[in-house]
């Protein structure tokens, strides 16, 4: 039986005087790739964070999974002065039920991590930075993948190669949830589509063959 | 032009990092200013010192001759015996003892008033001299009876430089627990949201004290090996010194990750702990002991737990004490242990609460 996901029932979130959600109602359920979308602004990382629980709705209700769940960040986090392998066996630790070690090896090579393994986190390009991260969300093989803008500064090449690994991922069983504000490289992969303007969902259900026309006419 | 254009630059870094320049610039040097302020003088003038009867035929007479007859350099404090004024000199409350006799009052006897010194407290030897041959004339002049002053001298003698010893050790986990730790957690400031995704927060710090507090070692086997070829007779890796040094790392390191935390991993927060290990080092007694401070400074001194992890220290490491000796002072550092981790935990969720960080 898939485990039920994430819960998001009128939240609202103000920082002072700005209001970056705004009465956000959204489910997040197993077996999905799911587009998060919306310009620069809209709420999108915002409501990543209420996700993963590093921020506190001002108003409304979050349910989460008991499933684990990986997090990427916009802003890579990860340990600087370990090496690319040694920040993946740190964090494949924390894991309450590991995958196992040929995972780390599956994230290594299909990320095209592997030339950097044995670099330090801190002198990583912003590409390798990005795919670390991506890395260290996925590591434990999380029941619910949560990522923020998982392709920035990634080249084109491992671009699709992420995408595809990403399309595959959820099964039946997993979720992956993608916010990005350029749907093009997620467009033909996802399976639900959210999109979010000025901290309002003006769009939630099912994505269609052209993804991009879906968005666009929500933004119009 | 370029010049003008680079030093605006400097200029908004100062605005955007006001409360950095503020603690570097004012407040740093503002304890800096107050820390000197603490030492008064180079000879004690109101140094702490017991004043004890030799037996029960020492009237009150007896002794009140005594505490006005020391109380132009010293501050005399009141023991019911040698043994407990010995004991106060030990754990460093007083710096000398007066074993008062009886019948100092009688024109016709002869007397001899025993002074007491800590032969391990080095820096006390030389002012002690001086005010031994001051009083050898006071109590000559102003007692009925005729004087002697005995000086009698108990403990392990140690040098200046033995007496150092434990104050640099000291001095280093001061260093080592309120600036370098709190400097590394900052270090790691990035990796701390996603931390706070995969783990608690109390579990990561919990385990940085655990790790850094263990390495205390490393330090005090250095100096346990520094002290055997200068063949100073003392070993730092004795369990109790380990137990003084690790009680004091842990909640002086707790305190300094506090700050941290409360002011969210900020780079002013190092300038803060740095300000902070300033003034321990200035207070604690590190060099000279508190009795050479003003009155409200050794008040001032004597409220810090540092004082008595610093006290302590010397009494294990330098005069071989026991833990039991210093029971009363490892409580007070138990429970400022206790409420530093509490502060540090408030901290934490406090941090938390902040959402998500740069």
């Amino acid at each position: 039986m898939a485990e039920a996901g994430f819960r998001v029932a009128g939240v609202t979130k103000r920082y002072g005087s700005v209001t970056a959600l705004s009465d956000v109602s959204l489910t997040v359920s197993p077996g999905r790739l799911h587009g998060l979308v919306g310009p620069n602004g809209s709420g999108k990382t915002t409501l990543f964070h209420v996700l993963s629980g590093l921020a506190r709705p001002t108003d409304g209700r979050v349910g989460r999974p008991a499933a684990s769940v990986g997090v990427g960040f916009q802003t890579p986090r990860f340990y600087p002065d370990l090496t690319v392998r040694e920040n993946l066996r740190v964090f494949r630790s924390f894991a309450r039920d590991p995958p196992p070690a040929d995972w780390t090896e599956t994230l290594l090579s299909v990320l095209r991590l592997d030339p950097a393994a044995h670099r330090l986190a801190a002198d990583l390009s912003g590409g390798f930075r990005t795919k670390l991260d991506l890395a260290l969300a996925m590591v434990k093989r999380p029941t619910f993948l949560l990522l923020d803008e998982p392709l920035a500064d990634v080249d084109d090449h491992s671009r699709r190669r992420i995408v595809s690994f990403l399309s595959g991922y959820p099964g039946e069983d997993r979720c992956v949830v993608v916010s990005t504000h350029t749907l093009e490289a997620f467009a033909d992969a996802l399976d639900r589509v959210t999109v979010l303007v000025d901290g309002r969902v003006e769009f939630d259900g099912p994505s269609e063959d052209d993804a991009l026309a879906q968005y666009r006419a929500a933004l119009e | 032009m370029g010049v003008l254009a680079l030093l605006r630059k400097e200029a908004i870094t100062l605005r955007r990092n006001l409360g950095l320049f503020f603690v570097l610039l004012v407040l740093v040097p503002a304890a800096l200013a107050v820390g000197t302020s603490v030492y008064q003088q180079t000879i004690p003038q109101d140094i702490p010192v017991a004043v004890a009867p030799a037996d029960d035929a020492t009237t009150e007479s007896d002794m009140r001759l005594v505490r006005g007859a020391v109380s132009f350099f010293a501050t005399p404090v009141e023991y019911d015996s040698r043994a407990a004024a010995v004991e106060a000199m030990e754990r460093e409350e007083v710096y000398m003892a007066f074993v008062v006799p009886p019948n100092l009052t009688d024109d016709d006897a002869n007397v001899t008033v025993t002074v007491v010194t800590d032969a391990a407290n080095a820096p006390l030897s030389d002012p002690a001299e001086l005010a031994f041959e001051t009083l050898e004339r006071q109590f000559d002049s102003v007692f009925p009876a005729t004087v002697t002053l005995e000086e009698e001298s108990v403990g392990t003698e140690r040098t200046l430089s033995e007496f150092m010893v434990p104050s640099a050790l000291f001095a280093l986990v001061v260093l080592y627990a309120l600036v370098y730790l709190p400097y590394q957690v900052r270090e790691e400031r990035r990796v701390m949201d996603r931390l706070r995704t995969e783990t608690r927060l109390e579990l990561v710090v919990a385990n940085k004290l655990l790790f850094y507090g263990v390495l205390v070692v490393v330090p005090a086997a250095t100096v346990s090996a520094a002290a055997r070829y200068y063949g100073y007779g003392f070993d730092a890796l004795g369990v109790e010194t380990l137990a003084v040094l690790g009680l004091s790392f842990l909640y002086m390191a707790a305190a300094g990750l506090a700050v941290l935390f409360f002011m969210r991993l900020r780079q002013a927060a190092v300038f803060v702990n740095l300000g902070l290990a300033v003034g321990v080092l200035t207070l604690s007694g590190l060099i000279y002991p508190v009795g050479f401070y003003s009155a409200v400074r050794k008040q001032l001194s004597r409220a810090l737990p540092t004082h008595y992890s610093l006290v302590t220290l010397r009494g294990t490491l330098l005069r071989g004490h026991s833990l039991s000796f210093h029971e009363e002072h490892l409580t007070w550092l138990a429970a400022t242990t206790l409420a530093a981790l509490l502060v540090l935990a408030v901290a934490i969720r406090h941090y938390e609460r902040g959402g998500v960080h740069g």
